[in-house]
């Protein structure tokens, strides 16, 4: 807890160093898709740091919300952002609740191709562009920012960095408390061994089932923000590809950790941010960081960190590292 | 004429499948970088047919370079995880940074221009009978695919080596009393596999075309193959290889190939829901 505490604070003072320098802008706009990579990522982390299952289709409920918020914006015209997203999640839960349900009937192995197969199904959807609505390969665009309960234009990047961080830190306790809850004992009961926990008498189906409705949730959070901080929806989230960016995320960041995924999607913007540009095919540093990692640092980065924390500041949680 | 397309097709995946069955079958892991060495293949067909001229030599080529790869992919990376005793989810993540890894790496070499591989000169042209026209090449990647699935079943079957996969298969921990190399074993099906995929690659690469994301392109559909056809069966593949690829062959031509694809990835879960050993799976490797 104490770590996430540092890291809210630090965001939210970070803007004070951009406005020193003269692209501001440009380097708020990077902190915001962290923080949302993040809030992707974190959500992968309940699913598979805490609950064990490897899903290879969290950009379903990522993209589905994304393309929900889109389409009531451009199609339906409600321009209150609340009720935008809140309409993407509804579709996101419904979404991943289908696809743990799917899930949750099959072996361990089998989830990966389940999922992976729905969000493949998903995107031929989005493609196929049904009843004009997600407008096939180009994807919808002109969504705008729009202010808050008429209070806050979160129009100007600086808004948008505060929405997106309080957004984070909410997400963040919440789910802290999740994991630290009864309901999270079960979840990390599933990791370890399935078999008991059903002996104890859960129904190990169901708690499957909403592991992947709450991780679909905050998936879907991240999903809304994205729509309204890109101003467009491509079907490119719903690939498999930005599938394995939230396993990515989680296993550079650390699994388990939830502030780990956070610090594993930000090392991954600020990568392709730098590379990107000079060098094509950056996408080798993914392959080699995949292949590094799983051989060498299962745990991730952020036990490391947090490692050194603990001896520097006194705040550093042994909750976190597990 | 949808039929033989489809059959030709279908060959492919089969040659593709039986690796990613055998390996699945053997040590229960999923090679989601099976599709790079299928890549590899192929990239190795169109550089090295002009130097070489040779395409019987190539196809040696390319089987002796991916078994290579494959063999040190075994042997340095997943014996390690399967030896430290990591989940199985671990193996998926290495064999996936893998895959993308040597996409990009292939990119970087032979740049990411879409090419047509060229058919070697006694197979090109077309044959002709009654009212079916059909190009040669197409007929002999099916009959090549035929003889490669006799030789393997012959080796599972009949060979001394043979037997020993398939004691290690269906009890790893009681052949390996019994004094099997089951880790030598491992490495070697896991690279025959893989120069099985390369094979495929070379293959077909003057009929699907050859660029670096043919690595992901297949990997989905050959997943449905193995999963119709019962993880760990040779026989399973062969049929739902061909099953699958008349099925897509004729939904393109009959439906758009957008439907075919989703009622394929439908049929796919819904097997796993109801059937999860498929046609001729025998144990619940899945579970």
């Amino acid at each position: 807890m104490g770590a996430g505490i540092l890291l809210i604070v630090g965001a939210a003072v970070l803007p004070l160093f951009f406005a020193l320098t003269a692209h501001a802008e440009y380097l708020q706009y990077t902190v915001v898709r962290m923080m949302i990579l993040g809030l992707y990522a974190m959500s992968f982390d309940l699913l598979f740091g805490f609950t064990g299952i490897f899903s290879f289709g969290h950009a379903a409920a990522f993209g589905a919300s994304a393309y929900a918020s889109a389409i009531l914006f451009t199609r339906f015209k409600i321009a209150d952002p609340i009720l935008v997203i809140a309409g993407g999640l509804v579709f996101a839960v419904i979404i991943s609740a289908i696809v743990g349900y799917l899930s949750s009937r099959v072996g361990n192995v089998a989830v990966f191709l389940v999922t992976f197969a729905s969000t493949e199904v998903m995107q031929l959807i989005a493609f196929s562009n049904p009843w004009n609505l997600t407008n096939g390969e180009n994807g919808i665009s002109g969504i705008q920012r729009m202010a808050i309960l008429g209070l806050a234009p979160i129009k100007a990047e600086l808004n948008f960095y505060y929405f997106t961080l309080i957004v984070l830190a909410l997400s963040y306790f919440i789910l802290r408390k999740i994991v630290s809850s009864p309901l999270g004992d079960v979840f990390q009961g599933i990791k370890g061994n399935a078999e008991r926990v059903r002996f104890l008498g859960y129904n190990v189906e169901q708690c499957k089932v909403a592991s992947f409705s709450i991780s679909g949730l905050f998936a879907g959070l991240a999903g809304s923000l994205n729509a309204l901080h890109e101003g467009t929806v491509a079907p490119e989230v719903l690939s498999w590809f930005f599938s394995g960016d939230a396993v990515l995320f989680t296993v550079l960041g650390g699994p388990g950790t939830l502030l780990g995924p956070i610090l594993g999607a930000s090392i991954i913007v600020l990568v392709q941010e730098i590379l990107s540009d000079i060098f094509r095919e950056w996408l080798v540093f993914v392959g080699i960081s995949y292949v590094i990692l799983i051989l060498f640092l299962p745990k991730g980065l952020f036990p490391i960190f947090s490692e050194i924390g603990k001896k520097n500041i006194p705040v550093g949680s042994s909750k976190v590292s597990k | 004429m949808q039929i033989l397309n489809g059959l030709t097709i279908g060959s492919i995946f089969i040659l593709l499948s039986s690796g990613l069955t055998i390996v699945f079958g053997l040590q229960g892991v999923v090679n989601c970088a099976h599709g790079a060495f299928y890549m590899i293949g192929a990239y190795l067909a169109v550089k090295l047919m002009p130097l070489l001229h040779n395409y019987w030599l190539i196809l040696a080529i390319a089987f002796c370079c991916t078994f290579g790869l494959g063999w040190l992919m075994e042997r340095l990376g997943i014996r390690f995880l399967v030896r430290s005793k990591r989940e199985g989810t671990h193996v998926l993540v290495l064999t996936l940074g893998l895959a993308i890894l040597l996409r990009e790496l292939v990119k970087i070499g032979w740049g990411a221009v879409p090419q047509l591989a060229e058919a070697p000169a006694i197979l090109q042209g077309i044959l002709s009978w009654g009212p079916i026209t059909y190009p040669k090449y197409w007929l002999f990647v099916m009959g090549f695919t035929a003889a490669i699935m006799g030789i393997l079943a012959f080796f599972f079957q009949r060979t001394g080596l043979g037997t020993l996969v398939q004691s290690i298969t269906m009890n790893n921990e009681v052949s390996q009393s019994l004094g099997t190399n089951a880790p030598k074993i491992n490495t070697l099906v896991f690279g025959l596999g893989t120069g099985i995929a390369g094979i495929a690659g070379v293959l077909s690469g003057p009929i699907l075309g050859v660029d670096p994301n043919m690595t992901f392109d297949l990997l989905i559909i050959l997943f449905v193959v193995i999963i119709f056809g019962g993880l760990g069966s040779l026989l399973g593949v062969v049929i739902s290889g061909l099953i699958v690829g008349l099925v897509i062959s004729f939904g393109t031509a009959l439906i758009t190939g957008m439907v075919a694809k989703i009622l394929v990835f439908v049929v796919m879960i819904a097997i796993l829901l109801v059937r999860p050993l498929g046609l001729f799976g025998k144990t619940g490797i899945l579970d």
